[in-house]
């Protein structure tokens, strides 16, 4: 497990992190977006779900796979107001993804993509190595089955993520995401290294 | 008073008619049933990975959690209760996300399911019915009385086997 102080690091992680996505999506919507980092802390796998409402919870989700010195996943997620809001103020017009409106499709993954690059980025930044990304992939589904698919798919051994809760405020209106980051367990281990100067 | 028992991420449990067993949020997992429907007993499983030697040595065993050594358990604690012929249900092992490069971990799900196809082979098991694969999250409930397992999707809402 991590130490007290490796911790607080990632929680700067977390910060830095959500102030980039917020500048991002900033520019995209050409709006202000204001951002409240309530907590980033590393916690054990298996109490993911209920973070994000339920392992029933409606969600809607961007997963982006990390390669390079750092390996691992950054999964994104919005309950499906919340992320269904974004989408609408984007676009100018109301929008649901069960109406399947392509416009508003492609704007949620081009949402996913810019927030989730932006986490990414901050990332490399702040350990000093290049990171490769492909494009995210988005998925509408329950919260424990998204959850679920990410931790087998990174590191089944593995039993904590980086856990950042950051809440949005565009137009007075509040989408709250949540934001895993699911580093591999060599990763972890540079991670580690690079925080203690050794690396 | 019948009760629902609800069953975690590699968890399994066994009970007897008129309770159900219940697992929500089911993604690459599978969930499975074994059951004796003249005793009115079943157990489920929550599957996470197809293959217990990938365990980290010196690392206890959580038995739910692969498919060899859930089957393996369930079969064992369901004969010592009695249970003569078993039969099998199972659902999950889908892939939530669609990458345009897959690697081999991605289809996880997919490698689960057969995996607990090969256990049910291994002890002689009829596989019943099962629901695998696809896209879409999975929530299953097994009625031990009635001996169906229903199945709810975001999609497509609830159907039975």
């Amino acid at each position: 497990m991590l130490s007290e102080f490796e911790q607080d690091l990632l929680k700067e992680l977390g910060n830095i992190g959500s102030g980039h996505a917020a500048t991002a999506l900033s520019a995209m919507l050409a709006k202000p977006v204001n951002i409240t980092v309530s907590s980033a802390e590393m916690e054990p796998i298996s109490y993911l779900p209920d973070r994000v409402g339920g392992p029933e919870r409606h969600v809607a989700s961007v997963l982006l796979e990390l390669d390079g010195e750092i390996r691992g996943m950054i999964l994104i997620l919005f309950a499906v107001e919340d992320a269904e809001q974004m989408v609408s103020t984007l676009i100018s017009m109301p929008f649901s993804f069960q109406s399947g409106d392509e416009l508003g499709q492609s704007a949620w993954e081009e949402v996913g993509n810019i927030m989730s690059g932006a986490y990414a980025r901050a990332l490399g930044d702040w350990l000093q190595t290049p990171i490769m990304i492909q494009v995210p992939a988005t998925a509408i589904d329950m919260a424990g089955s998204i959850v679920e698919f990410v931790v087998t798919s990174v590191q089944p051994e593995e039993d904590a993520a980086l856990y950042i809760d950051t809440t949005f405020m565009i137009d007075q209106k509040v989408s709250a995401g949540h934001v895993l980051f699911l580093p591999t367990h060599g990763s972890l281990k540079r991670i580690q290294e690079r925080l203690l100067g050794n690396g | 008073m019948a009760d629902v028992l609800k069953i975690g991420i590699a968890e399994w449990k066994q009970t007897t008619a008129p309770n159900r067993l219940r697992t929500a949020g089911l993604g690459s997992c599978v969930g499975v049933i074994l059951y004796d429907t003249r005793l009115q007993l079943a157990a489920m499983a929550h599957v996470m990975l197809p293959d217990s030697t990938i365990a980290r040595k010196n690392q206890a065993i959580e038995v739910g959690k692969y498919a060899d050594t859930a089957i393996d358990t369930l079969v064992r604690s369901l004969k010592r209760e009695g249970a003569t012929r078993l039969q099998a249900k199972m659902a999950g092992g889908a892939q939530m996300f669609q990458f345009k490069y897959e690697n081999e971990a991605m289809r996880i799900g997919e490698r689960n399911a057969e995996a607990i196809r090969q256990a049910l082979k291994v002890h002689r098991i009829p596989l019943v019915a099962e629901d695998c694969g696809g896209h879409n999250g999975r929530t299953i409930e097994f009625d031990v009385a009635t001996s169906v397992l229903s199945i709810r999707t975001v999609s497509v809402g609830t159907k039975e086997l």
